[in-house]
């Protein structure tokens, strides 16, 4: 132990402190320090503090802002990490903490822990569901792209569209795909097609192969959302077909190659082509089936005796009007003997009642004159009256004697 | 052609083809008369043709997109089509 000066030194907490920091500040180089998250906590600030841990011991640890920028995915509870930190104090506190200049995750790359992570996020959202995506129209007329015109990406697509189909409008929008606001650039692309050219039919987004830092841009969450919100169908199309990137997983649909994307979003002209050439000659066959259909019925009448010879039809009119009129005579012969007999029964009917025949057997009958009415009475004349007095032949005229009453 | 000829023609394109694939229908259904057939007939072979010969020979067109002023403008973009 140190002998304790005669007049001591008095330090204020400030002075032990500083002391304390610069001590720690000047000691230490910079460390590569393994353990646990735990406690961690980002503020707004853009400043994240935690607690780093093993079995027996914990340190705090402050992730400041300006070099969190640089780390890609979130330092969350329970993840192991490799830090680069300095060690260093918290003066007004006196505490000894940890400042992390960089910060990766031990059992696995930090990108792929951030895409892993993002991913997550946005399933979570539902960002990644089937019922939010849209349907590719089958005959685009115009076809937006998202890429560099730097690289063989975009000649590509151009390539394949104009060897599909034709009568497109094809609008590219060169942006930076990889480096420094080439997240920034490819979201903004995505809207502005939106809010601009909001007719265009479909967008392809995406690049060509690369390195996985190379496609960073798009596992971005900027990018991820701006392709979940466009009202227009995206195709993603990022790298070869090994790459898988958040923006395939938003897109509507993801296609592994700008060729392929390309392929998608338009038909083959050839196999429109043929099936409306297809549909031309249904056409003709159905339109030759009826005709010769048509024939056929025409052809089957044809054979009816009827149609055969035509004037069979009159022949058989002809005989019955013969037959008919070959009948008459007969006929009315036989309505005249008919009638004939008749008249003569009625005739005879008349004869039996005539008067005249009365008179052949004696009687005479008186007319009164001049008005020749039939004497039933003798009151009906009257002395001095002529009356006529019919015989069965001849007649006499008469005169009354008398009266009847008188 | 103006600029709205065109579209028209292009947006023609869907709907021709789904008319055509109609009348081939309505055709095959057998229920027409042969005078109402020839014109069915008449009508989707016209439509056919016109289909591919907008294919044979309408052309794309390649345009780049730049922003300036917060408005986006078109150029043509000719080395690349071939």
């Amino acid at each position: 132990m140190p002998p304790v000066e005669s007049r001591p030194r008095v330090f204020t907490v400030t002075e032990v402190n500083s002391q304390i920091h610069e001590l720690l500040e000047t000691a230490f180089p910079e460390l590569w320090v393994e353990g646990e998250i735990s406690n961690c906590r980002a503020y707004p600030s853009g400043h994240t503090y935690m607690t780093l841990k093993d079995e027996n011991a914990q340190i705090p640890a402050v992730l400041f802002k300006g070099s969190a920028l640089h780390i890609r995915f979130k330092p969350q509870d329970g993840l192991k990490v490799l830090v680069r930190a300095r060690v260093s104090s918290y003066i007004k506190r006196g505490d000894v903490q940890l400042i992390i200049s960089a910060l990766e995750p031990r059992e696995k790359g930090a990108l792929q822990l951030a895409f892993e992570q993002l991913k997550a996020k946005l399933a979570s959202e539902g960002l990644f569901d089937d019922e939010r995506k849209k349907p590719l129209p089958r005959y685009p007329q115009s076809v937006g792209i998202v890429t560099s015109l730097q690289g063989a990406a975009v000649h590509d697509m151009i390539n394949v569209l104009t060897r599909r189909w034709r009568g497109l409008n094809i609008l590219i929008y060169p942006v930076k795909v990889q480096g420094d606001g080439a997240k920034e650039d490819v979201a903004q692309a995505i809207m502005d097609f939106n809010e601009f050219l909001p007719n265009t039919s479909v967008l392809l987004v995406g690049r060509g192969g690369g390195s996985i830092e190379d496609l960073w841009a798009f596992n971005e969450e900027i990018v991820a959302r701006a392709i979940a919100e466009s009202k227009i169908p995206v195709i993603s199309c990022v790298g070869h077909e090994t790459d898988t990137t958040i923006a395939d997983f938003v897109a509507d649909m993801r296609a592994p190659t700008p060729s392929a994307a390309a392929e998608l979003a338009v038909p083959d002209r050839m196999s429109v082509a043929s099936d409306i050439w297809e549909a031309q000659r249904n056409l003709s066959t159905t339109m030759l089936e009826r005709i010769r259909s048509l024939e056929q019925r025409l052809n089957f009448a044809k054979q009816h005796p009827f149609l055969q010879s035509p004037h069979r039809m009159y022949e058989e009119r002809i005989k019955r009007v013969d037959e008919l009129s070959g009948r008459l005579p007969e006929a009315m012969r036989q309505v005249l003997l008919h009638a004939e007999k008749d008249l003569r029964l009625q005739m005879e009917k008349l004869d039996a009642f005539s008067p005249l025949k009365v008179l052949g057997r004696g009687y005479a009958i008186a007319e009164t004159l001049p008005e020749r009415a039939i004497l039933r009475r003798a009151d009906q004349v009257h002395a001095g009256d002529k009356v006529r007095v019919r015989l069965h032949q001849g007649e006499i005229y008469c005169e009354v004697k008398n009266d009847q009453d008188r | 052609m103006t600029k709205t000829a065109k579209k028209d023609i292009k947006e023609g394109f869907e709907s021709s083809l789904g008319k055509l694939e109609s009348l081939v229908r309505e055709l095959e259904s057998g229920d027409k008369g042969l005078e109402e057939s020839l014109d069915i007939f008449e009508k989707g072979v016209t439509l056919a043709k016109t289909l591919t010969k907008q294919l044979e020979e309408a052309k794309n067109k390649v345009e780049v997109l730049t922003k300036e002023g917060g408005k986006l403008n078109r150029k043509p973009m000719e080395e690349t089509q071939e």
